[in-house]
């Protein structure tokens, strides 16, 4: 045996960790290490058995991704209403009323630029989304993410729709502030009052607009793990070429 | 002895905070003029949306491309709170 072939043979041998309850992956970066490791095995031609990726581990990853996404998706969540209200010019930012086009486009990069930030993480690892077990597990890290998606709209749409029709009710919302009455000024609740009301339909629309960048949440890691994957296969070949 | 010393401490500190006090330089008044400039400048107007915009690139910059989501997490609040905090400073607090 040529001491090249001995020197392919050693390089051949790693071994991946597997996900156990030992090295259970808490962020994003652990499971990017255990996908490398998948890749790093695999990439030279080996299939590695596929129950190395169990059924716990398979709900690990897709907790982590679930766990990112729904951060996300409360942060979503907040923010849209603010970011509508900015774009039908309710809603000051830069402690202005005077809307130029910079104020609306930062207010909308500003809303989806947390989604757009953290597919764009997850999609760094789209280098690795080569071999078998990489790819499952990296399908089930964005099964986690598109479940904690496919909630976040649930619950945008239930928590708008409720703040519309059953919160922010006139009468509702008028006897409420009505209480505070002895200690504040019926100006000042007055200016409440209008601001809530003019508030109200941003709520509607702010609806449906997250449905807009959960898609966006989706789309945009699965555009890039296809592209790099892609030129990771070239790059391989490449290498496999001028051995 | 230990009743005076721990009187003695309490006087010299009360001094050194007395000299962190900025009443102690300037006017009430003055103090609120200078404090409502510094929160008109940064939360309104240019300077605002520049260190907003500066702060979201950051993020990107340090979340994404330097993955530290940390970093990257908390200058997407800093540039959250420099748009929109300059409206709400003014509806709650008039400034």
């Amino acid at each position: 045996m040529s001491s090249r072939d001995q020197g392919d043979r050693s390089g051949n041998d790693i071994t991946p960790v597997g996900v156990s309850a030992s090295t259970r992956p808490k962020s994003f970066i652990d499971v990017v290490s255990i996908i490398e490791g998948y890749f790093l095995a695999e990439k030279d031609g080996n299939s590695l058995p596929s129950n190395l990726l169990t059924l716990k581990g398979k709900i690990i990853i897709s907790e982590v991704g679930f766990k990112g996404a729904a951060v996300s998706g409360i942060i979503s969540i907040l923010l849209t209403p603010f970011c509508v209200g900015v774009l039908q010019k309710c809603i000051p930012i830069f402690g202005s009323y005077e809307f130029t086009l910079f104020d609306e486009a930062f207010a909308m990069a500003l809303t989806i630029s947390f989604a757009l930030g953290y597919g764009l993480i997850i999609a760094t690892i789209g280098k690795y989304y080569i071999g078998n077990l990489s790819k499952r597990a990296i399908n089930w890290l964005m099964m986690g993410l598109s479940a904690a998606c496919a909630l976040k709209i649930v619950i945008a749409f239930v928590l708008y729709n409720m703040l519309y029709v059953l919160v922010l009710d006139p009468h509702r919302t008028a006897r409420f502030l009505l209480k505070f009455r002895p200690h504040v000024s019926y100006g000042t609740l007055d200016r409440i009052y209008t601001i809530l009301m003019e508030f109200k339909p941003i709520l509607l629309t702010s609806a449906n607009f997250v449905i807009l960048t959960t898609l966006l949440m989706i789309c945009v890691p699965w555009i890039f793990i296809y592209f790099s994957s892609r030129r990771t296969k070239k790059l391989i070949k490449r290498e496999e070429m001028w051995k | 002895m230990n009743e005076l010393n721990t009187l003695f401490d309490g006087i010299q500190c009360t001094n050194i905070l007395d000299y962190l006090n900025p009443l102690r330089y300037i006017s009430h008044d003055q103090y609120m003029i200078i404090m409502k400039n510094l929160f008109n400048t940064i939360l309104q107007g240019f300077w605002s949306k520049l260190l907003a915009s500066a702060s979201l690139f950051l993020a990107f910059f340090f979340g994404v491309y330097r993955q530290r989501i940390g970093a990257g997490i908390s200058l997407y609040f800093l540039a959250i709170i420099i748009a929109y905090g300059g409206g709400l400073a003014k509806t709650l607090f008039g400034i």
